[in-house]
């Protein structure tokens, strides 16, 4: 048996990554298809409408399956929408750090000396300042929008990546293989990318996947706090941010976006820890 | 020992002015600092004054020496809303966040470490599927939405908890901030106890000490938690860290007056100093406490003690 289909069959076997994967394809494909899938238009208000309870059919006949907001809008639509954003956001932040601690990491690991510790240290900086702190105060100078956004939350995420690969490249720079392309006059470049890049990759997917929770949450976060997603877009985080002026009077504000972030981590991090066990299981501590 | 501290000592004193170099750098993004130094409505005389003051006229390294001197007295500038020292006003809110975080981290680890060893000792029991499923939610679910759920249920509809403020110090205030600051943290510590008591259960001086006759209890205790526990050390910097910048969103739901929530508020009154002199305090205090698990290290792990410190 091919090491592939061994690999797809231990993945095909792995529970937690069969329940999680059917989640994750409905979440994706409720934000690649919102505009398909949401009853209304997540911005149309109607004021005659606002805080409605679910299951609410307005004048027109139009189902509002989880209700209205403050300004009569469709939740189901912006939660929708909001599952679009989220995962965009979370895509394009990992992508961003994947690549640039990866890269950073491979420098780090197979260089070593003095390029290893700057990379090191700047890590560790980085890792004094609380996430959520220095992201506030890099949005604060430079502006919130979506783009300031993906790439302040992808250029906090690169340490896990950089420290993984940087261990791994550390060990697989002495290993024969290696030395043997060098042997035969490999360049560097070739040596890196060839043998052992590849070789980090399925530690690198495990930890991608992982790494796409933590962004999600970070992204609902600071716009939660008003500093990511402006309204009235519509992000999971700022509806829930909203929703704290109606606890009292409209918990399905509150309950349904939330509940929406939770469901997806809760299916992120199921195939994260699923996968980890198929494919990379020293993998605990990143 | 003395020779690893040292060590670990000159390390912290580079990442604290690694982290005044980002907190400097940081002002300059824009161009102009002086713009984020002072209120919208500051003339342009004054902002040139404030520029010789910085020394922005002056070569870059001389003006990080000169960011450096003033940031070593803990004069970050004056907030542009209160006019006050910034070091002053987040010195003042410090005591109601740090009561905040201790209080998280003493009931996290209290409920996770019983939690790990039970379920490490009953492996595949209900309990353990139990234990773990339930930290797998509490690793899952935003700490902010679980906070606005606790206020909705326990504070709106049942009214057992204050839902906002600080209540004058009083306890009742902190449970709700701290139960939803500390899930995360309690999840990560009774996956990681559970795990490395696993692993420490079936080493060998643990069969040894069962074959000598030790008793159950002082095995679990003294043989296997001690060992089990450096890897919950290790974490422990991270997750105070974590459960700082948790503390931002964690201090806004509940306003609850510490230097997360003025942080916050500093953000809306686009008062940079302020958000200046909390990243550099913060951040120092982030280092300074793990520093302290350096030193709580070496207690824990004779093997420091020998191998590290050589």
């Amino acid at each position: 048996m091919t090491r592939a289909s061994n690999l797809l069959r231990k993945i095909r076997g792995n529970k937690m990554i069969l329940i999680s994967s059917v989640i994750l394809a409905v979440t994706f494909f409720c934000g690649a298809f919102a505009g398909f899938l949401a009853p209304c238009s997540p911005y149309d208000q109607a004021l005659e409408n606002k805080l409605k309870p679910p299951f609410f059919t307005d004048p027109k006949g139009r189902a509002h399956v989880l209700g209205t907001d403050q300004l009569g809008r469709d939740v189901l639509s912006r939660v929708i929408y909001g599952i679009r954003v989220s995962l965009l956001i979370g895509i394009m932040a990992v992508a961003i750090s994947a690549v640039f601690g990866v890269i950073l990491g491979l420098i780090a690991g197979y260089y070593g000396g003095l390029l290893d510790d700057v990379i090191m240290r700047i890590a560790d900086v980085q890792l004094s300042i609380p996430l959520i702190l220095l992201a506030i105060s890099v949005i604060i100078v430079l502006g919130s929008s979506i783009h300031v956004l993906i790439v302040v939350i992808g250029l906090t995420q690169w340490i896990s990546y950089a420290r993984m690969v940087r261990g791994q490249a550390l060990s697989l720079r002495e290993k024969d293989f290696v030395t043997s392309a060098y042997a035969v006059g490999a360049s560097d470049l070739r040596v890196l990318t060839r043998y052992i890049l590849p070789n980090t990759l399925s530690s690198v997917t495990v930890l991608v996947t992982l790494n796409m929770a933590t962004v999600i949450v970070l992204e609902a976060g600071l716009s939660f706090l008003g500093l990511g997603i402006q309204p009235p877009e519509p992000s999971l985080g700022t509806m829930l941010s909203e929703s704290t002026s109606y606890l009292s009077s409209a918990w399905w504000l509150s309950t349904f976006p939330g509940l929406t972030i939770m469901v997806i981590i809760l299916a992120i991090n199921l195939f994260g820890d699923g996968l980890r066990d198929v494919l990379d299981p020293r993998l605990e501590n990143y | 020992m003395t020779s690893y501290l040292t060590k670990r000592l000159i390390h912290s004193v580079i990442i604290i002015i690694g982290i005044s170099l980002a907190v400097f750098m940081l002002a300059r993004l824009t161009g102009d600092p002086v713009s984020l130094m002072v209120g919208f409505d500051t003339s342009k005389e004054d902002r040139e004054i404030l520029r010789k003051e910085m020394g922005l006229d002056r070569p870059l390294f001389v003006q990080y020496a000169l960011f450096l001197k003033e940031a070593m007295r803990g004069n970050f500038g004056k907030s542009i809303r209160y006019e006050e020292p910034a070091t002053r006003l987040v010195i003042e809110r410090i005591p109601a966040t740090i009561r905040l975080l201790v209080l998280t981290m003493i009931w996290a680890l209290m409920m996770a470490i019983p939690v790990g060893i039970v379920s490490a000792l009953k492996r595949n029991s209900v309990f353990d599927l139990l234990g773990m499923g339930v930290t797998f939610l509490g690793q899952s679910i935003p700490s902010f939405w679980l906070g606005i759920m606790m206020i909705m249920v326990v504070g709106v509809h049942f009214r057992l908890l204050p839902i906002s403020g600080y209540g004058g110090g009083s306890l009742s205030n902190v449970i709700m901030p701290s139960i939803t600051l500390g899930a995360f943290a309690m999840a990560s510590f009774a996956r990681i106890t559970r795990s490395s008591m696993l692993e420490v259960l079936d080493m060998d001086y643990i069969q040894t000490a069962r074959a000598k006759g030790v008793m159950e209890l002082h095995v679990v205790i003294k043989h296997a938690l001690r060992n089990a526990l450096i890897p919950i050390v290790t974490i422990l910097g991270l997750h105070v860290a974590h459960a700082i910048g948790g503390a931002v969103i964690t201090e806004q739901i509940f306003a609850y007056p510490g230097v997360g929530w003025l942080a916050v508020q500093s953000i809306y009154n686009r008062d940079f100093p302020v958000i200046q002199a909390i990243v550099m305090l913060v951040s120092v205090g982030v280092v300074a406490v793990n520093f302290l698990i350096d030193i709580l290290y070496t207690l824990i792990d004779p093997r420091i003690r020998y191998d590290k410190g050589k």
